[in-house]
């Protein structure tokens, strides 16, 4: 359904249980923790792509052969159980945007346009990347 | 008319009078005004002759030499060097008198402007929202209170805790700073079909002790988020099943104790920076009478 595995076991019922128990909450909001659990899993995704020089996150997907799980299989399933599919998207697009972001600075470096590369600098990205 | 002429008409009357004689028959006005001839000045004669020129009469054939230039002097008329120095001390006072008057209006529009900070956008106004506990909250609820109101969403993946835990520690500095529970804080709920009150408690709780979590129907939250300038781009039609995000807008803003908007900050705005501006600005507060000068109650 929404995508937090985790929020159905463990962890969360017994955080959500103690505020409102009484309380039915429809759709209920990741917790801090979760979101701390989702944030890192996410984190060490991001940290394996990288490493294997994957850009766009799912790549690293084998197409079509069954056979092999490809790269980050684990850290992907870690990420997934850990967040929400609509947070996933955002933070796949995140990733994407911060790369082209970095491409560019990059790019307006080693052309000498060093007043580009400021401009670049200056807009938020990384984990502080603004929406 | 020329000015030049009617001052110096002004300054000697019997003159004219005599140059008027004098243009109607050349003969009689001869004598007194050769009497005066000294005080005329001969150079100049040929360039005032002209203003004189066109009334008068070409002189008659017969007149002799000395009668035409005591008659040209007379053309000149009341020209003298005291007048001349008159008019040209007068007009050099003159303009350096509206030359002294046009820099002290300056000055003072300048000091006008330094004093008057920029105009203050019009951000807040009346509202009508339920809080976590299900008590009506209206912005009357925000007067003799300082307030950080930050719009966001529970489902929100990053940015929304990130500015409220921002929030949460710039109210905990400022309560340190001053004593006493100083700021409140306050999240209003951009998605009101999944942040129901329970949630919305839930949620706040995370952040702050005080914060209150204000929700209310889509309309309610779009009417207040006119108010306070903020985007959101809820669909009206979400339900609380669907998995979606929101856009909105992401800076948290300074209310006064009047309900009036006094600062934003945004990402890049530090907590630490928060609490400075919202210290100095209740310092600012204070030094102007306070709430009881404003006529609101006090904390």
């Amino acid at each position: 359904m929404f995508g937090f595995g985790s929020s159905s076991s463990s962890s969360s019922s017994s955080s959500s249980s103690s505020s409102s128990a009484n309380e039915k909450i429809e759709k209920p909001a990741p917790t801090r923790e979760q979101r701390q659990q989702c944030w890192s899993a996410r984190d060490t995704y991001f940290a394996c792509l990288d490493k294997n020089k994957i850009y766009l996150a799912g790549d690293e997907v084998p197409k079509g052969k069954e056979g092999g799980a490809g790269f980050c299989a684990g850290e992907r399933g870690e990420y997934e159980r850990a967040c929400g599919q609509s947070w996933i998207d955002y933070f796949n697009k995140r990733r994407t945007l911060e790369l082209r972001r970095q491409a560019t600075i990059n790019a307006a470096e080693k052309s000498g346009n060093q007043q580009a590369a400021d401009a670049w600098r200056s807009v938020s990205g990384t984990s502080q990347g603004g929406k | 008319m020329n000015p030049l002429r009617s001052t110096i008409c002004q300054a000697s009357s019997s003159l004219r009078l005599s140059a008027g004689l004098r243009s109607r028959s050349s003969t009689p006005a001869t004598t007194p005004l050769r009497r005066r001839s000294p005080m005329v000045l001969p150079s100049s004669t040929a360039v005032f002759r002209r203003g004189y020129a066109s009334p008068t009469p070409t002189p008659p054939s017969g007149m002799d030499e000395q009668q035409a230039k005591a008659r040209d002097q007379a053309a000149v008329g009341p020209f003298t060097w005291k007048a001349a120095a008159l008019f040209l001390l007068t007009g050099v006072g003159l303009y350096m008198y509206f030359e002294s008057e046009k820099a002290a209006v300056q000055a003072r529009r300048q000091a006008d402007l330094a004093s008057k900070s920029i105009g203050k956008p019009s951000i807040g106004g009346p509202f009508s929202l339920l809080n976590q506990d299900g008590k009506e909250f209206t912005e009357k609820d925000l007067l003799g209170k300082w307030t950080l109101i930050y719009f966001g969403f529970t489902h929100c993946p990053d940015i929304c805790p990130e500015e409220l835990d921002k929030m949460g520690e710039a109210v905990e500095m400022v309560d340190e700073a001053v004593g006493k529970p100083t700021v409140l804080p306050v999240f209003i709920s951009v998605d009101p079909a999944r942040d129901t009150l329970p949630q919305l408690k839930k949620y706040i709780q995370e952040f702050h002790p005080r914060m209150q979590g204000l929700v209310g129907d889509y309309d309610a939250v779009k009417k207040t988020c006119k108010m306070y300038r903020v985007y959101f781009s809820t669909p009206p039609d979400a339900t609380a099943a669907d998995d979606y995000l929101v856009d909105h807008s992401i800076f948290f803003y300074l209310m006064d104790p009047l309900g009036q908007f006094v600062d934003a900050f945004g990402k890049a705005t530090t907590a630490e920076t928060v609490a400075e501006k919202v210290l100095e600005a209740k310092g600012k507060w204070e030094a102007a009478g306070g709430n009881k000068a404003a006529g609101v109650p006090e904390q």
